[in-house]
């Protein structure tokens, strides 16, 4: 039988009345008048109309859907991308929390204040405190949440850099995709209204200023600029942006900050650019802390994006394992220092024309039993392993007798609870004594933009000349500024998504209702 | 030769506006072809302007829904690291990602997922 005769007349029927009625769209009229300057006479009439519209579907959108759902708000997601969740759902699933039920299984003492205190240090003490203890303050209990909507958690606490102590909750998939995917699931349940592939162009806002709802693309296809209708979509309590950072955009981050060039590869999904940031600009946003743009140190140039070697030195190198600068052998920083001292130090290792040397992290298979990644970097050869210490160094060119003698110090080091030559913490140091090894080597790549918007603890976006809340915008996770200061610690962006866009969707639920009109 | 290559390239510029100069995957060309020998566009297009992106149901139509697809896809029951993940059905993305963000008809599709990763499926037609 021939492939034709397999599908039916009515099948095919069927596949040209659905590709008409897609194209059926609504007809607009004069709309790009009414878009960003709306200050005519006449009022705007929508296309839709909702209570809460949230932009940007990461932890910080679906946080702040399901708490403003919650609120008993009619609430829509849009997304520019084809695909829901940005950076979150390709993310570590490492979430930051103080004072968790893991925590005290394991006999850990950790509080609000404490996590403050670490979150200042490693941000120089540029952080906004009082967003700051919003978002440690909220953690244990958003946590909770979360489990409540089905996300899971590894039985263990995790030590990740710059912490003082083990706080990192990491969900069982290891990806931030479990924990959107329990929330998007959920959404669909709830009625929240889910839209892929709608782009942000501009706000719509009342003669008195206020935001009352956007203009998008419909149906828009990334990166095609011109792609998608212009629709008007109304917000009747406010519109959240949980927009991301732009570590994607090569030409406003190079503003910002000219080093981070094009050679340096981004752990970032695509749609992570700056336009939503630009807009709210445009309409007064204060921009905080643009240039403060984190390296993730944990990444490897033997491969794209975040990839299996982030995951890998996260859980087993940096806390069970070293890294060495391969011309020495020897350790050249505390492997558990904040992420910009580490992105640091490993930058400094270069050759007389400036091009990077890259150093190894290695641990054995004991440090190595609870990386997910190992055996998918094993596969495209990210992850490399050696039987001896002889053999890891010649897999990598290093002076085995310096990596030998590296060895022995650390494990002395580890012997006496302290490492004197980098102050590196050593609750969970483990002495390295055996092989089989496992080696990667490491460079790092743009992660994370601590800059944004301005907002104050109610999650309202500020404006620039006035200080007072621009009506009807709020914004939550990367797409605001200062929280984090010049270097987010590490599982900290989770904590800080899910907190304040729950803030931001309670807040903006509860606040009063304007009248919009239906077009 | 010269002429006859000449003769050619020019039936070939008469013949072909529009849509008769797209290229289609040939396991499509036959299926899109009417009784007239021309390529019905609108069976992915419906009316919209040429250029336009077909939307996930017009691939629907004919190949059932993303999670009939995903089923196609499937990995074997406990399949370790050596079988790819399922294309259909991601960690990430579940089976939300259109079907054109991969599959293109008129030139060479790609894995949306190696953007990020390096998963080969050499099954995939390109």
């Amino acid at each position: 039988m021939k492939q034709k005769d397999l599908i039916s007349p009515g099948r095919r029927q069927l596949l040209r009345g659905g590709a008409a009625m897609a194209v059926s769209v609504a007809g607009l009229g004069a709309m790009s008048a009414q878009a960003a300057e709306c200050t005519g006479d006449k009022p705007p009439r929508f296309d839709e109309i909702v209570d809460v519209l949230v932009i940007g579907s990461g932890f910080a959108g679906m946080s702040a859907a399901l708490q403003a759902k919650e609120a008993g708000a009619s609430v829509m997601v849009i997304d520019k991308m084809p695909v829901f969740g940005g950076n979150s759902t390709i993310n570590g699933g490492a979430m930051a929390v103080a004072g968790s039920k893991l925590q005290d299984k394991e006999g850990i003492k950790d509080s609000v204040d404490t996590m403050v205190a670490d979150m200042l240090k490693a941000g120089r003490g540029m952080n906004d405190v009082e967003m700051l203890k919003l978002v440690c303050n909220g953690t244990a209990e958003s946590c909770q949440w979360l489990e409540a909507y089905g996300v899971e958690w590894k039985p263990f606490v995790q030590h990740f850099g710059g912490h003082s102590l083990p706080r990192v909750l990491q969900t069982v998939q290891s990806s931030g995709a479990g924990i959107i995917r329990p929330l998007i699931k959920a959404a669909k349940q709830h009625g929240i209204e889910m839209r892929n592939q709608t782009k942000l162009e501009s706000f719509v806002k009342d003669q008195a200023g206020r935001v009352i709802g956007v203009q998008v693309r419909d149906g828009y296809y990334f990166p095609k600029e011109r792609t998608g209708k212009m629709r008007l979509i109304g917000a009747r309590k406010g519109v959240i942006m949980a927009t991301g950072g732009f570590s994607r955009d090569l030409e406003y981050r190079q503003m910002q900050q000219p080093k981070l060039n094009g050679e340096l590869d981004s752990t970032n999904h695509p749609g992570a650019t700056s336009e939503a940031l630009k807009q709210m600009m445009l309409i007064g946003a204060n921009p905080i802390h643009l240039d403060q743009i984190q390296l993730g140190p944990w990444a490897s140039p033997d491969e794209k994006g975040f990839g299996t070697a982030s995951q890998f030195n996260t859980i087993a190198t940096y806390p069970s394992g070293i890294v060495v600068d391969v011309r020495t052998g020897e350790r050249f920083f505390n492997e558990l220092a904040d992420r910009k001292a580490r992105a640091d130090a490993i930058m400094t290792r270069r050759d007389e024309q400036g091009n990077p040397v890259y150093p190894v992290g290695f641990t054995n298979a004991k440090g190595a039993a609870k990386a997910q990644t190992l055996e998918w970097g094993m596969k495209y050869k990210v992850i490399q392993k050696a039987d001896t210490l002889e053999e890891l160094a010649a897999l990598y060119q290093i002076p085995a007798k310096a990596l030998k003698a590296q060895v022995a110090r650390w494990n002395d080091a580890v012997k006496a609870g302290e490492d004197k030559e980098f102050g590196r913490p050593m609750q969970k140091a483990m002495a390295l004594e055996e092989g089989p090894w496992y080696g990667v080597r490491m460079w790092p790549k743009v992660h994370y933009c601590m800059g944004g918007v301005k907002v104050n603890t109610q999650s309202q976006v500020l404006h620039l000349v006035s200080n007072e809340p621009i009506d009807g915008l709020y914004a939550a996770g990367e797409a605001t500024g200062g929280i984090h200061g010049a270097s987010r610690l590490g599982a900290c962006a989770v904590a800080e998504g899910v907190v304040t866009g729950r803030n931001a969707g309670r807040i903006c639920a509860a606040s009063a209702a304007i009248e919009l009109k239906q077009a | 030769m010269l002429r006859v290559l000449s003769a050619l390239c020019l039936a070939a510029l008469l013949s072909a506006p529009g849509a008769q100069a797209m290229k289609l995957k040939d396991y499509h060309q036959e299926i899109m072809t009417n009784e007239q020998g021309k390529v019905e566009c609108s069976a992915c297009h419906g009316e919209a302007k040429r250029k336009s992106i077909p939307k996930m149901s017009a691939c629907e139509s004919c190949h059932g829904t993303a999670a009939e697809m995903a089923e196609l896809t499937k990995r074997p029951e406990g399949a370790g690291h050596s079988v790819e993940p399922n294309p259909h059905d991601s960690l990430h993305y579940g089976s939300d990602l259109p079907c054109t963000y991969c599959h293109q008809e008129h030139k060479e599709s790609k894995v949306y997922c190696n953007q990020c990763h390096e998963f080969k499926y050499p099954k995939m037609k390109r």
